[in-house]
C-alpha cells in the first residue's frame, strides 16, 4: 500500500544538489514540485486547512543526531535520535507526535552525508552508539516510497561502534533485507501492543502478527530485533492480553536475536491530553488505570499500577530468558529500585546502554 | 447598491422570511437603545430591505426595529431597498451589525451555519475571509468551535445565553453524549464553576462512564450528584468541590484509598498547625519536604522542638515507609 501520495512537493533549492533528491523526486513523477529557499519560511497551514498532504526534501542546516531528549527526573538509556524523517502515516492515538508535529506534511532531510559527518563527530572509539530514526517519524513506514534504508545501511560498515535501529509499526522490510552485510549494525525494533489497541488505537498500522511476521523474517535473515511495549495501556485483563503478545514473539523468534526490550506505561503531557480528546472522542485509553501528573510534567499510571504492571511485564518476558536486556523508558530510578531492586547499569545484559558512558 | 429608500407598508414586509436574520436573541428587552430612542422618535433608521418574487420584501438587516413597529402598530416604514444576490446581502446584513455591535457566539455560530448551509461557502474561505471579518482570527479551530454550538436545542441555547456562559466551557460539551447535555448545563447554572474545573468534571463524567460502561446521563442523574447539584444551601464553589471530589474519588479509587490511608497516618503525627510534612508530589519520588511557619525565633525553636520529637516517632517511619513503599 502506498502510504505517502503527496500533493506537492516542496524542495529547498540547495537540496536539489544532493544526490538522495533526485532519487526520491523519480518516486512521485507528476506530482507539482514547488522550489523554496528554506522550508522553514514556508507557512505552517494547520490553522487554515484540515490537510497538509506535502513532501518536503530539505538540506537540513541544524543537528540531525540528537541524544533523545528523555526527561527530568527519569533514567536516560544514552540513546541517540537522528531525525532524517518527520512525519508518520498512522494515526495512533497516543502519539506524542500530535503535540509536537501539527501539521500533516512528511520532511525529509536528504543530506545524508551530514548524517554520517555528524554521526562520526558523536561516537567514540570502544563504545557503542546507539542511534534511532523512530522519534519524530516511523523509520521504515516510507521505506517502500523513500528508501532511506537503501542510503543508510550500506555506509554504516564506516562505523563499526555504531547501531541503528530502525522502529516501526510496519512490515516494509524488504529493503532492509537486501543489505544482510550490515546485520550486525542494524536492529530492527517493534511497537508492540495486543490487537485489541492496534484495532482501537494504531490506525492504519500493521496488524500484531504482520508485525510478528516481518520481525521472524528479519531474525532469520541474521539481523537483530527489538521490541518496544510502549506504551502499555491498562485495558481491562491487560495482563492476559500482553501475555499473550510476549509469548507469541519470544516463542517464536530466536530470543539470542532480541537485541533489546523496552516497556513503558502510557504517559502524556497536559497538551496531549487535550489533542487525545479532541480527535479521538471515542478512544478508551484515558478511562484505564489512574494518572496522576509527575515532576517532568506528564501524566502516568500512578506509580502502585506501573510498578504491577513492570514487574508482571518482566515476568513474561524473562520467562523466555533471564539474559533478555528489558529496560523501561522514561521512568526514574525509584520505579527501577521497586521492580528489579537494583538501578539498570547494575544490571549485567544492560551494561550496554546503561554503564557509565562517554556520551 | 442602495435603489433608492421608500415608505413600505409592514403588510408588504415578509417578516417569516430570516433569510438573512442571524440575531440571537431576536427578541427585544424595554432596556435596549433601539428600544427606548424609537419609544420617543419612533423608528428613524431605515431597515434595508430586498424585493422578493412576490412583489414583497424580504428583511436584510432590521428585524428587531420591524418587531418593534408591528407591536407598537406602525403602519408604514422607511426602508432602504437594495438589489443584490443573496450572499451579499448577507454580508451587509453582517457588516451594518458589526458597525454598531459585536455579535455574541450564538450568533456568530447561525452567521456560520448559514454562510456553509445557505449559500454553499467553502470552509477555508470562512476561516480566510469571515472570521476575520467577524473579528476572529483565520483558525481552523475557531471555525470548529462557533459550527459546534449550533447542535444546541433552542432552550438549551437560551439559557447558556441568559447565564452568559463562556464559550470556553459551552465547547467543552462536545466531550459529553448529547443527551447529558442539560444535566451538564444544570452544573454550569447551579454550580457556576470556573473554565478548568468545569472541564475536570467534564473529563471525570466521561473517564467513570467508559470504565464502568453506563452511560454519561444515567451517572448524572445519580442521587449522589443531584443532591449535590440542586443542594440550595451550599455554595456554588462548595458544590463545584463536593461533586468534583465525588467524581474523583470514582474515577481514581485506588489513588483516593492511599490518599486517605495517607491522611489517616499524617493525623497519627499531631503535626501542630505551623508544621507541614508533604509527601513527593503524586507519590512520585522518595523525597519529603518539611514546612515550617513562624514569627519569630521562640516559635521557630518551638516547632524544630516539635519537629525533632516527631522524628522520633514511629508514626513519622510507617508515613514514609507507606509512601514509598507502594
Amino acid at each position: 500500500m502506498k502510504l505517502l501520495s503527496p500533493e506537492l512537493i516542496v524542495v529547498e533549492k540547495s537540496a536539489l544538489a544532493l544526490p538522495y533528491t533526485p532519487k526520491i523526486l523519480s518516486k512521485f513523477d507528476g506530482v507539482e514540485l514547488e522550489v523554496v529557499d528554506d522550508v522553514k519560511n514556508r507557512k505552517k497551514p494547520s490553522s487554515e486547512n484540515y490537510n497538509d498532504n506535502v513532501l518536503m526534501i530539505t538540506d537540513y542546516k541544524g543537528n540531525i543526531i540528537k541524544k533523545c531528549p528523555g526527561s527530568k527526573g527519569v533514567l536516560c538509556c544514552n540513546y541517540y535520535v537522528a531525525n532524517l524523517i518527520n512525519g508518520c502515516p498512522y494515526s495512533c492515538t497516543y502519539c506524542i507526535l500530535r503535540d509536537y508535529i501539527n501539521c500533516g506534511s512528511v520532511m525529509v532531510c536528504a543530506n545524508i552525508d551530514k548524517f554520517f559527518d555528524e554521526l562520526d563527530k558523536k561516537r567514540v572509539d570502544g563504545f557503542i552508539l546507539r542511534v534511532g530514526t523512530g522519534e519524530l517519524a516511523d523509520s521504515l513506514a516510507f521505506d517502500p516510497d523513500l528508501e532511506l534504508t537503501n542510503e543508510l545501511l550500506p555506509r554504516l560498515k564506516d562505523y563499526p561502534d555504531v547501531i541503528l535501529e530502525l522502529k516501526t509499526k510496519s512490515a516494509n522490510i524488504e529493503n532492509i533485507l537486501r543489505h544482510g552485510d550490515a546485520c550486525s549494525q542494524v536492529v530492527i525494533g517493534w511497537s508492540l501492543n495486543p490487537q485489541e489497541i492496534i484495532d482501537s488505537d494504531e490506525k492504519g498500522a500493521v496488524s500484531l502478527l504482520e508485525r510478528f511476521l516481518a520481525a521472524k523474517r528479519c531474525a532469520d535473515a541474521g539481523f537483530r530485533v527489538s521490541f518496544h511495549f510502549d506504551p502499555v495501556i491498562l485495558i481491562d485483563g491487560w495482563e492476559d492480553k500482553y501475555k499473550s503478545v510476549v509469548d507469541m514473539f519470544f516463542s517464536g523468534i530466536d530470543c539470542d536475536k532480541i537485541a533489546w526490550v523496552s516497556v513503558g506505561g502510557l504517559r502524556f503531557t497536559p497538551s496531549l491530553k487535550k489533542i487525545y480528546q479532541n480527535h479521538y472522542p471515542n478512544s478508551k485509553i484515558l478511562a484505564y488505570g489512574e494518572f496522576v501528573m509527575c515532576p517532568d510534567g506528564k501524566y502516568r499510571y500512578f506509580r502502585k499500577y506501573r510498578v504491577d504492571m513492570y514487574r508482571k511485564m518482566v515476568g513474561f518476558i524473562k520467562n523466555y530468558g533471564s539474559s533478555i536486556p528489558v529496560y523501561f523508558c522514561m521512568e526514574p530510578d525509584q520505579v527501577w529500585r521497586e521492580v528489579f531492586n537494583c538501578l539498570p547499569c547494575e544490571k549485567h545484559e544492560l551494561s550496554l546502554t546503561y554503564n557509565p558512558y562517554p556520551y | 447598491m442602495i435603489n433608492e429608500i421608500r415608505t413600505v407598508s409592514l403588510n408588504q414586509i415578509d417578516l417569516n422570511d430570516k433569510t438573512f436574520c442571524f440575531s440571537y436573541p431576536l427578541s427585544y428587552s424595554e432596556n435596549e437603545v433601539f428600544v427606548k430612542s424609537a419609544d420617543e422618535y419612533g423608528i428613524i433608521s431605515p431597515v434595508v430591505l430586498r424585493m422578493n418574487h412576490w412583489g414583497g420584501y424580504t428583511v436584510v438587516c432590521g428585524f428587531r426595529r420591524l418587531f418593534w413597529a408591528k407591536i407598537n402598530n406602525v403602519q408604514e416604514i422607511n426602508a432602504a431597498i437594495i438589489n443584490l444576490d443573496g450572499l451579499s446581502c448577507f454580508r451587509l446584513a453582517v457588516s451594518d451589525n458589526l458597525s454598531t455591535r459585536r455579535l455574541n457566539i450564538f450568533e456568530v455560530s447561525t452567521v456560520i451555519d448559514k454562510l456553509i448551509g445557505l449559500f454553499g461557502i467553502q470552509l477555508s474561505v470562512i476561516i480566510k475571509d469571515y472570521l476575520p471579518l467577524l473579528g476572529y482570527p483565520p483558525n481552523i479551530n475557531i471555525l470548529d468551535r462557533f459550527r459546534f454550538i449550533s447542535n444546541f436545542s433552542e432552550p438549551q441555547k437560551k439559557l447558556l445565553y441568559e447565564s452568559n456562559i463562556e464559550i470556553e466551557k459551552i465547547i467543552a460539551f462536545a466531550h459529553l453524549d448529547k443527551e447529558a447535555w442539560d444535566n451538564a448545563i444544570d452544573i454550569l447554572l447551579k454550580l457556576k464553576p470556573g473554565v478548568n474545573k468545569f472541564n475536570q468534571i467534564i473529563d471525570l463524567i466521561k473517564e467513570i462512564s467508559q470504565r464502568e460502561n453506563i452511560s454519561q446521563k444515567t451517572l448524572l442523574d445519580e442521587p449522589s450528584v443531584k443532591d449535590i447539584v440542586f443542594n440550595e444551601e451550599s455554595h456554588f464553589s462548595r458544590k463545584t468541590d463536593m461533586l468534583r471530589d465525588l467524581l474523583s474519588k470514582r474515577r481514581n479509587p485506588t489513588l483516593s484509598k492511599f490518599e486517605e490511608e495517607y491522611l489517616y497516618k499524617y493525623k497519627r503525627l499531631k503535626l501542630k498547625n505551623n508544621i507541614k510534612v508533604i509527601h513527593p508530589q503524586s507519590f512520585e519520588g522518595d523525597t519529603f519536604k518539611a514546612e515550617i511557619v513562624f514569627k519569630d525565633s521562640v516559635e521557630l525553636k518551638s516547632a524544630l522542638s516539635a519537629l525533632a520529637v516527631v522524628c522520633d516517632d514511629k508514626s513519622l517511619d510507617s508515613l514514609i515507609n507507606f509512601t514509598t513503599n507502594i
